[in-house]
């Protein structure tokens, strides 16, 4: 188990189809000689831990909030630059922003601009 | 498509946050043609906490791994350490430290030991590589070959103790 930020999902080693909090992926997979295993890397992973046959766990280069903090992560995200306030992704992270900031603290609305993900890949 | 050995120059990482270094780092690779190659190495690792539990198994992200051998994005793996311990403090809700990650000087490009052993100490709990006192072998870095291939009994899976043997 991650010592960092760690979410659990199941089924990821059959399908490689699940994916922390619905983030967009980038498919990749773990090759364990001529066995693959599909597993799906999320932007700002570090690495994929398989814990037993039904239980991966991903972990991250930036750590997120905790997931009672999420809601109010929620808005002001961006997508290709420009600022969205509403709810519209609802609980669903964005998978290129960096979720910390040092100009978040304090906040719970709006995510700073310099967060904007560089090529807009959100969601 | 072939895969990711080249330096990227004529960028100042440190002035981005990191997820950006990151999303700009997976956006010159793609676009110029390539992919990132599978880290030819995992760790093993048991729960001390969990002695009956199977060994897991951590792979670096292939993306993480290129980073991590191209040097000058990554943090310090002690930015990590001190974001856990704001998460271990009682009533934890949310990080307002995140300038360690973006303005710490990011480390210089690692050898693949030492890429290991960062994600090591980044991604495995210290319980298993710093303050386990036990006489078992519960973390090696192996190949990733040396992992059986057949899954039936995986959850039997425990790290061999012999010498030369990385999983059984």
């Amino acid at each position: 188990m991650s010592t960092l930020r760690n979410v659990r999902e199941f089924g990821a080693a059959a399908g490689g189809t699940a994916a922390p909090f619905g983030r967009q992926i980038a498919r990749s997979q773990v090759h364990y000689d001529q066995v693959t295993v599909a597993v799906n890397y999320s932007t700002n992973t570090s690495s994929v831990t398989d814990n037993n046959p039904g239980d991966w766990s991903w972990n991250f280069t930036v750590p997120y909030p905790s997931l009672a903090e999420q809601t109010s992560h929620t808005s002001g995200y961006t997508a290709n630059g420009a600022i969205t306030k509403a709810n519209t992704i609802g609980n669903r992270l964005p998978e290129s922003l960096g979720m910390i900031s040092e100009s978040d603290a304090g906040t719970n609305n709006d995510v700073a601009e310099n967060q904007v993900a560089i090529g807009g890949r959100l969601l | 498509m072939s895969n990711w050995t080249h330096e990227i120059t004529d960028i100042d990482w440190t002035q981005y946050k990191l997820a950006d270094r990151e999303a700009l780092f997976q956006h010159i690779v793609s676009a110029a043609g390539h992919g990132f190659e599978q880290p030819p190495y995992a760790i093993l690792w048991e729960d001390p906490a969990d002695p009956d539990a199977p060994c897991k198994i951590t792979v670096p992200s292939p993306a993480w791994w290129a980073m991590a051998l191209h040097g000058g994005i990554l943090p310090p793996v002690q930015v990590y350490w001190e974001l856990r311990e704001d998460e271990a403090q009682p009533g934890f809700t949310r990080h307002t430290r995140g300038y360690l990650l973006h303005k710490t000087q990011p480390v210089p490009a690692m050898t693949e030991e030492e890429a290991m052993e960062y994600l090591v100490m980044k991604d495995v709990p210290p319980a298993v590589w710093r303050d386990y006192k036990g006489n078992r072998t519960i973390l090696k870095i192996v190949p990733r070959d040396t992992i059986p291939t057949d899954r039936t009994y995986r959850n039997a899976w425990r790290i061999s103790q012999e010498p030369q043997q990385e999983a059984v």
